[in-house]
């Protein structure tokens, strides 16, 4: 029984893993991070350029807080689970 | 006219009046990338290849592969519907179209898009959820019969394989000119890496990637606008000085639509019905790679908000497309004439001018993760209809299911390895591949009536539908011709023939249809379940939703932003 659950719960963990919006989240979290330390070594010459703003800083944050924004959408939604008879192991029988 | 003007439409639509035109060679746009760009770059391929890895688990039976199991979110599916048709042939493409054409491009989307994807959803697709086809071509098959599904089924796969390989160049033209990649290197490089996750995740593979390249296309491209936008002066100021120096009929979408007018987009009579109705719906509704993220979708209703959700941020994707291409008539000293920078380039020169590293290198990743996204669409619409309409239909029947998932995914590598062909033909006949697209857009309109007098008139026959496709391709081939080769028509644009080529079709297709019926029989009632009108098939558990999960009010409020989009930009 108890290992039943720590099997749905092992699936549970999988499916987080592999729902898109982890994905999301992540690539938009190593942008993120990544651009707003570009954003905040950026030159004087290369913020000129770019009509006075410094893009990268911004736009890095903005990624940073969109990906936040989608882990915490998928922990608070979580990916819910094919009902009990059909757990991912099982080979395909009813096609 | 100058030449250029005649030889490519806007591509607004993907399929649909996306004439390619493959790029020039560009004046110099090596952009320069600094370490933390590259490393953008190599992060976003190894999150698609990981996302082909992680769904390669649930691929366990052939609808998985081809349909996704049936299984997938209404946000999921909707956004990857519209992402399917952004690729970067269409963000450079449209954005061309507007540096050369102003702001009447909006029309491919707000009349162009809209209504076709709204209708898509409320009224199409519980014929296509409701009967489970898994194809376009299919219905097809049910309603008429297999002259109407085989000849279906042809075109669009060798349309499939064309596009792709066009895609495929255009990809590798573009990273050869931007990232210094020999050209043959990043065909097979580009082609490798499609390959590779729909071969490991099938059409969620695809779909996945989708949603990933539209949320980085985002963040790529809304610094670039903002920027642009600064730097003209606002959008004021855009609208007053392309007016002055263009012309009205350049920053106002209807000026110039009257009987002799001189907007290039016509009469109003052709956009509305031509494009907004005959060839928007003909694209929108019968090109199986969108209609295939709805079928991916996990129910009924969530099949209906598919293109429903799409449509919401479709409004405004003009924003991230039409507003640059504008802008860079301005910003980009020389855009557009014989010694500057090509039209097709217009985002990339903005890019190189403007972004600093870090959002240069997101900008570049959703550029390249576009083309590779509308590559995939491509791929993965080709192998479910070779597989299931023309393999399993007329070449091995009754197999197992196993046996047809082994052939989709070699259909897959034997697709790209044909559309690496097709790119090496793109690149050395580039008259003949743009002939061949405008060819596969006169089938569209056609396949459109076929199918909405089929759900529609119970009383069409079985061969009703094949003659309808014949002679309204033909119709709508002839206008072609006699205006373009015979000079016996005369239209403002190629853009202008191609909408009342639309409506040709569509009448011509309509006649015919309703003609070959009266002489044939109508299939018997028990055959036409879930496929015709007042006999759809609905899921029953579907309890009663939330206004936000209905088809008719979304599909309502999108029309309505719509039409308060066209008021605005008026207003400009």
């Amino acid at each position: 029984m108890s290992d039943h659950d720590t099997d749905r719960a092992r699936l549970l963990t999988l499916a987080k893993l592999f729902d898109l919006r982890t994905f999301i989240g992540s690539l938009f979290c190593i942008f993120g991070v990544a651009v707003t330390i570009a954003g905040i070594t950026a030159s004087d010459e290369a913020i000129a350029r770019a009509s006075d703003l410094n893009v990268s800083l911004y736009s890095g944050l903005a990624m940073i807080v969109t990906g936040i924004g989608f882990i915490c959408w998928m922990l608070a939604q979580p990916p819910i689970l094919p009902a009990e008879d059909t757990t991912m192991e099982r080979p395909d029988e009813h096609h | 006219m100058p030449q250029s003007r005649r030889a490519r439409p806007p591509s607004g639509q993907g399929g649909l009046g996306s004439v390619v035109h493959l790029l020039a060679a560009p004046v110099d746009l090596r952009l320069d990338l600094s370490a933390v760009d590259i490393f953008l770059l190599v992060t976003y391929f190894v999150f698609v290849i990981g996302i082909g890895f992680a769904l390669k688990r649930a691929v366990k039976s052939s609808s998985d592969f081809f349909l996704s199991g049936r299984s997938l979110p209404a946000w999921i599916t909707g956004l990857a519907f519209i992402s399917a048709n952004l690729g970067a042939v269409e963000i450079l493409g449209q954005s061309a179209s507007a540096a050369e054409y102003g702001a009447s491009v909006v029309h491919y989307f707000w009349i162009g898009a809209i209504p076709a994807m709204v209708f898509l959803g409320i009224v199409m697709m519980p014929f296509y959820y409701g009967s489970k086809v898994r194809s376009v071509p299919e219905y097809l098959r049910l309603r008429y019969d297999r002259k109407a599904h085989l000849i279906n089924a042809i075109t669009f796969v060798v349309a499939s394989l064309l596009i792709a390989g066009v895609n495929l160049f255009a990809l590798a033209t573009v990273i050869d000119a931007l990232l210094g990649i020999p050209l043959w290197w990043a065909i097979v490089l580009s082609a490798a890496f499609v390959l590779s996750y729909i071969l490991l995740g099938g059409l969620s593979s695809a779909i996945y990637n989708e949603v990933l390249q539209f949320f980085v296309i985002l963040a790529g491209l809304i610094p670039l606008v903002v920027i642009a936008v600064k730097e003209v002066g606002g959008l004021g100021a855009l609208f007053d000085t392309l007016g002055a120096q263009q012309g009205p009929t350049f920053n106002s979408a209807w000026t110039g639509t009257g009987p002799g007018g001189a907007n290039l987009f016509g009469d109003f009579f052709g956009i509305i019905v031509g494009l907004g109705f005959c060839l928007s719906f003909g694209y929108w509704t019968t090109n199986f790679a969108e209609v295939q993220r709805a079928m991916a979708a996990k129910s009924t209703n969530a099949a209906r908000m598919t293109p429903i959700i799409g449509a919401y941020p479709k409004l405004f994707i003009p924003l991230i497309t039409i507003l640059p291409g504008m802008c860079a008539l301005l910003l980009i000293p020389g855009l557009g004439s014989a010694n500057g920078v090509d039209y097709n380039n217009a985002i990339p020169a903005l890019m190189d001018q403007y972004l600093p590293a870090g959002a240069l290198g997101v900008a570049v990743t959703g550029l390249v993760a576009a083309f590779m996204a509308g590559m995939a669409a491509n791929v993965s619409s080709f192998n479910a209809v070779f597989t299931h309409d023309l393999w399993e239909e007329y070449v091995r029947p009754g197999r197992s299911d196993r046996y047809y998932l082994v052939v989709g995914r070699l259909a897959t590598v034997v697709g790209v390895l044909v559309g690496i062909g097709t790119a090496g033909i793109a690149a050395n006949f580039e008259n003949i591949s743009n002939y061949f697209q405008v060819l596969f857009t006169f089938f569209n309109v056609p396949l459109f009536v076929t199918f909405i007098v089929g759900m529609f008139w119970k009383r069409a026959s079985p061969s009703s539908g094949f003659w309808g496709i014949l002679v309204g391709t033909f119709a709508a081939v002839a206008t072609y011709v006699l205006y373009k080769f015979a000079g016996v028509l005369d239209f403002r644009s190629d853009l202008h023939e191609s909408f009342w080529g639309g409506i040709v079709g569509f009448v011509f297709g309509a006649v015919t249809i309703v003609v070959v019926s009266m002489f044939g029989q109508g299939k018997p009632e028990e055959e036409l379940r879930g496929l015709v009108h007042g006999m759809e098939l609905r899921d029953m558990d579907e309890g009663p939703q939330p206004f936000y999960r209905r088809p008719v009010p979304m599909g309502m409020g999108a029309l309505a932003l719509s039409a308060a989009l066209y008021v605005i930009m008026a207003g400009l």
